[in-house]
C-alpha cells in the first residue's frame, strides 16, 4: 500500500465542503469519499506480484567511470501497469535514476536503464527491485519488493596508467643497448651490428669482424622470462588513509603499473594479496589479458583488520616460483610490530631472491616536521621526526640486508616502483 | 585541569548563580519574616502612612480590632459583634465602592447599631452614608492646616474634647496616593480651616456617622500631633469592637457571564481542524512510505595514518617531555646534516658538528650545545631550539 500526492491533495480539498457545511455527516461523507477512491484505485491496479524481472549487468566498470545496468521487466498481469520502479542499489553505486516511472501495457515488456557512477571500489550489490502499481486514478498503489540480486564489480581506477608510456619507452631503450653499459652475469646476447663511432671498443666481436672484414660489435639485451612476484599486504596497516586514499589502494595502483611494465618487459608476473590468508592470486600465463585478470582479482580487495602473518609470506613466494625471483613487498614501514615482522621476513627472502620493499610515505609527516611556530606544533614536529627517524632506521636495516626500498608519497609510489624495476633490470640483477 | 583554570573557566556561572540564589533566598526571607503590609493605613503597616499605631493602642485598651477588606466580611463582622457593639472605620482610597454599596454599609451599620467613621470618602459615598452630611470639596493650603481648632460651631463632644488637630496630609494616604484633604458639612461641622465654612470633620445629628476629611489623623506619622490621638481614640474606641474596613478589589462587582471560546469561534472550526489533522496524517503516510526496504552500505574502516603522530605529540605535550621531543628533533637534524655535508649515514655526531661549524663559521661549542648536549627546561626553550635547528638546516642545505 502506498498513496500519492494526488490523494493528499484530494484530502486537502475535501476541507472546503466541510467549511461550507460543518456537520458530522459531512465529515463522515468526506471520509467515505477518501476510502472509496483509494479502494477503487487499489481494485483496478495491476498486481505488482506478476512482474517478471531479469537483470543485465555490465561486466565491470573502472572507478570514476559510469555505466548502465539494465532491468528487463515483463508485465504478466491482465491490466496496464502504471507506477514506479526502484532498483535497490547500495548508495556507493551512485545510481542517478534508481527511481523511475513505469508504464507497461498488459502482457508487454519494458527495459529500465539505471545509470551508475560508483564511488567505491569493490563489489557493489543490489538485492531487490521495488514496484509501485497505481490504479487509473493515480491515488493509491500496491507496493511489492521482489528479490533480484545483482553485483557490479568496480575495478581499481589505475590512474598510474598515465606513467606507462614513458616507462615503456625507457624499457625499450634498454633493449639494444651496448653490452658494456649493462655488462653482467645475466645479460643475454642479442645481435651483431656494424661498429659506429662511439661504441665501446671492448664490445667488438673480433671473430665476426674477421669474417666480415668490417668491424662488428655485439649488442645485448636485458634478460627475459624472469619471475616478478608482487606480494600485496592487505593487513590492518593497509587500512590507514594517506592523502585521500587508503594505503591498499595506492599499493594496488603501484602493483598494476609494475605488473603491466614487467609483462611488457618480457618477465612473468605473479601477484599475491596476503594477510593471514591469500585474498587474491593472479599469475601471467603467457597468454590472455594479464591486466584484465589482475584488475578483476584486485577489485574486491578490502583491508582486513588483522596482523600480517610475515612468516607465511616465504611459503607463498615458494608456491608461486621455485626459482630466483624479484620479490616486491608492497607493505608499510611503520616501526613496531609490522616493522619487526618485516625485517626477519626480508632477511629470509633476500637469501634467495632480489627483494624490493615498497611503502607509502605520509606527506603529512613531512609537513608536520617543518611546522614549528608554536609549542604544540613543535611537539607535533618532534613526534613526526620521531616517526621518520624510526622509519629511516627500519629502511637502513632493510638496505643493509640487501633489499631495495621504495618510500614515496601516494602519487609518486607507482612511478618510483616502476623506476626501481627498470633500474634493477638495467643492472641485470633480475 | 588545575583549580585556578577550573575557576577561570566557570567563574561567570559560579558568581552569577550564587548571586541569583542569594537574591532569591533573601527575597523569600524578607517576604516571610516581615509579615507587615505596605498598604496605606493598614493595621499591620508600621510605616509613616500606616495605621498600626492607632490599632495597637486601641487593642491595648481592650478594643478588638478586626481588619476586613470587603463589604461582605464587614457586614458579617458587624452581625457577629452584636448590637451596639462595634465601630466601623471605612477607608476607600481608590473609590472602589459604588454608591449602592456605601448605602448598604450604612444600612448594616445602622441595623447593628454601630458607629461609622469614614476617612476621606468621596461626595457620592458621603451622601449615601448619611443624607445629612455633604461634601464641600477639598481644602486648599496644606500649610494652614497644621493646627485646626474644633471651632465654636462644633456640636460634637469628641471634637470638642480633642480641641485641635493636625490635619496635614501624609504621603501615600489619599486618593491615588496623593495627600488630599476633604472638607464636609453636616449636622455638626468641626475643625473648620481658617477662611472656610466646611470642616475636616462632620457628623450627623445622632452622631453615629462621622466623616473625617483628613485621613492622616489616624496615621502613624500624625497620630501624636495636636489632639489627633484624642480624636481618633474617642471616635474609634467608643465600642468594644472596631472593624477596620479598607475597600479592596473584592468589592468590585463582577461583570456578567462573558462569552465562551466556543461562542466566539465559527462553527466549522472544529470539524475542519479535525479534518486537517487527518489530512496531516495522510501527508505523513504519503511522504513517509519508503520505496522498498532500506539498503545497507558496508562502510570501510577509515584511519588517518597521521593519527599516531598526533597522539604521540599530545603525549609529549601533556608529559612536558621537552627533552625527548628535542632529542628526536636533534637526531633528525643530525641525520640530515650528515647527508647534506656528505658524511655518510653512520657519521658520528661530533664529526657532524665539526663539519657544520666549518661550513657555517659558527662556534663549535654553540653548535654542540644545540645539536647534542642542549636540554630545554621549558616549552619556550624547546620552541626556540626547534626553530634554531630548522634554521641551521636551512643554512647548511642550499650550498
Amino acid at each position: 500500500m502506498a498513496i500519492s500526492g494526488r490523494f493528499f491533495l484530494l484530502a486537502l480539498l475535501l476541507v472546503v465542503p466541510l467549511i461550507a457545511a460543518p456537520y458530522a455527516i459531512t465529515w463522515v461523507v468526506a471520509l467515505a469519499v477518501l476510502l472509496a477512491v483509494s479502494a477503487a484505485d487499489l481494485l483496478l491496479a495491476a498486481s505488482p506480484r506478476r512482474i517478471a524481472v531479469r537483470r543485465e549487468m555490465p561486466a565491470g566498470v573502472r572507478l570514476t567511470e559510469s555505466t548502465t545496468a539494465v532491468l528487463r521487466l515483463a508485465n504478466e498481469s491482465p491490466r496496464l501497469l502504471r507506477g514506479q520502479v526502484r532498483d535497490g542499489w547500495q548508495p556507493s553505486a551512485g545510481a542517478a535514476n534508481a527511481l523511475q516511472a513505469l508504464r507497461i501495457p498488459a502482457g508487454e515488456r519494458a527495459v529500465v536503464r539505471v545509470s551508475l557512477r560508483p564511488v567505491r571500489r569493490g563489489d557493489l550489490r543490489t538485492e531487490h527491485v521495488t514496484f509501485r502499481s497505481f490504479g487509473p486514478l493515480g491515488m493509491a498503489a500496491w507496493q511489492k519488493t521482489i528479490a533480484a540480486p545483482g553485483t557490479l564489480r568496480v575495478l581499481p581506477p589505475f590512474h598510474s596508467k598515465r606513467h606507462l608510456p614513458s616507462k615503456l619507452r625507457r624499457l625499450r631503450e634498454l633493449d639494444g643497448r651496448a653490452a658494456v653499459q649493462i655488462r653482467g652475469a645475466g645479460t643475454e646476447f642479442d645481435s651483431l651490428r656494424d661498429y659506429v663511432r662511439g661504441d665501446d671498443v671492448r664490445s667488438i666481436d673480433w671473430r665476426a669482424t674477421a669474417r666480415r672484414r668490417d668491424v662488428v660489435v655485439r649488442t645485448w639485451r636485458p634478460e627475459r622470462d624472469r619471475r616478478v612476484v608482487i606480494v600485496l599486504d592487505t593487513s590492518r596497516t593497509s587500512a590507514a588513509r594517506i592523502g585521500d586514499e587508503p594505503r591498499l589502494d595506492t599499493g594496488i595502483e603501484a602493483s598494476l603499473l609494475l605488473a603491466v611494465l614487467a609483462e611488457r618487459g618480457g618477465d612473468r608476473v605473479s601477484l599475491v594479496a596476503y594477510d593471514r590468508r591469500v585474498r587474491a592470486r593472479v599469475s601471467s600465463s603467457g597468454k590472455g589479458n594479464m591486466l584484465g585478470a589482475m584488475v578483476q582479482g584486485l577489485a574486491p580487495l578490502q583491508p582486513e583488520l588483522i596482523e600480517l602473518d610475515a612468516a607465511g609470506v616465504p611459503g607463498q613466494v615458494r608456491s608461486v616460483t621455485a626459482h630466483r625471483a624479484l620479490v616486491v613487498l608492497v607493505t608499510s614501514l611503520d616501526a613496531g610490530a609490522a616493522g619487526e615482522g618485516l625485517i626477519p621476513l626480508v632477511a629470509q627472502l633476500a637469501r634467495r631472491h632480489v627483494v624490493v620493499v615498497a611503502s607509502v610515505r605520509d606527506p603529512a609527516l613531512d609537513e608536520a616536521r617543518r611546522e614549528r611556530s608554536t609549542a604544540s606544533l613543535a611537539y607535533r614536529a618532534a613526534a613526526a621526526e620521531h616517526a621518520l627517524n624510526r622509519r629511516a632506521a627500519v629502511m637502513a636495516v632493510l638496505r643493509q640486508m640487501g633489499a631495495e626500498v621504495v618510500d614515496a608519497p601516494p602519487h609518486e609510489l607507482p612511478p618510483e616502483l616502476a623506476d626501481m624495476y627498470i633500474r634493477l633490470k638495467a643492472a641485470g640483477r633480475l | 585541569m588545575s583549580a585556578a583554570a577550573w575557576w577561570r573557566k566557570h567563574r561567570f556561572w559560579l558568581v552569577g548563580g550564587a548571586a541569583l540564589v542569594a537574591v532569591t533566598v533573601g527575597g523569600l526571607v524578607a517576604s516571610t519574616v516581615g509579615g507587615g503590609s505596605a498598604d496605606a493605613l493598614s493595621v499591620t503597616n508600621p510605616a509613616p502612612d500606616g495605621g498600626q499605631a492607632a490599632s495597637t493602642v486601641l487593642r491595648r485598651h481592650g478594643v478588638q480590632v478586626t481588619a476586613t477588606d470587603s463589604l461582605e466580611a464587614t457586614a458579617q463582622a458587624l452581625a457577629a459583634n452584636g448590637r451596639n457593639g462595634s465601630t466601623v472605620l471605612l477607608y476607600d482610597p481608590l473609590s472602589l465602592l459604588q454608591p449602592g454599596q456605601a448605602a448598604r454599609l450604612a444600612g448594616s451599620a445602622r441595623d447593628s447599631g454601630a458607629a461609622l467613621v469614614a476617612l476621606a470618602p468621596g461626595p457620592l459615598t458621603v451622601k449615601n452614608l448619611s443624607p445629612e452630611i455633604t461634601s464641600a470639596g477639598t481644602a486648599a493650603g496644606a500649610a494652614a492646616t497644621a493646627d485646626v481648632a474644633a471651632g465654636a460651631g462644633c456640636a460634637n463632644a469628641d471634637a470638642t474634647a480633642a480641641g485641635s488637630i493636625d490635619a496635614r496630609g501624609v504621603d501615600g494616604i489619599g486618593q491615588a496616593g496623593r495627600p488630599s484633604l476633604f472638607v464636609y458639612r453636616g449636622a455638626a461641622t468641626c475643625f473648620v480651616p481658617s477662611g472656610g465654612t466646611a470642616g475636616f470633620m462632620a457628623a450627623n445629628s445622632s452622631g453615629d456617622v462621622t466623616v473625617l476629611g483628613s485621613p492622616g489623623v489616624v496615621s502613624n506619622e500624625r497620630l501624636a500631633g495636636q489632639g489627633n490621638a484624642a480624636l481618633a481614640f474617642r471616635l474609634l474606641g467608643s465600642r468594644p469592637h472596631l472593624v477596620w474596613y479598607t475597600a479592596s478589589l473584592k468589592d468590585v462587582a463582577v461583570a456578567g457571564h462573558p462569552p465562551t471560546l466556543a461562542e466566539l469561534t465559527p462553527r466549522w472550526i472544529f470539524p475542519a481542524s479535525a479534518w486537517l489533522l487527518l489530512v496531516a496524517v495522510v501527508g505523513m503516510l504519503w511522504r513517509g512510505r519508503r520505496h522498498g526496504p532500506l539498503v545497507a552500505e558496508p562502510l570501510p574502516v577509515i584511519v588517518k595514518a597521521s593519527e599516531t603522530v598526533t597522539g604521540r605529540a599530545r603525549l609529549y605535550q601533556d608529559a612536558k617531555a621537552q627533552d625527548t621531543a628535542v632529542e628526536a628533533l636533534q637526531h633528525a637534524t643530525l641525520t640530515r646534516l650528515a647527508q647534506g655535508l656528505r658524511l655518510g649515514m653512520h657519521a658520528r655526531p661530533s664529526a657532524v658538528v665539526e663539519a657544520a661549524a666549518a661550513r657555517t663559521g659558527r662556534p663549535r661549542a654553540q653548535l654542540e650545545a644545540l645539536l647534542i648536549t642542549g636540554i630545554p627546561l621549558n616549552d619556550k626553550q624547546m620552541l626556540s631550539m626547534a626553530a634554531q635547528l630548522a634554521a641551521l638546516e636551512e643554512e647548511v642545505a642550499p650550498r
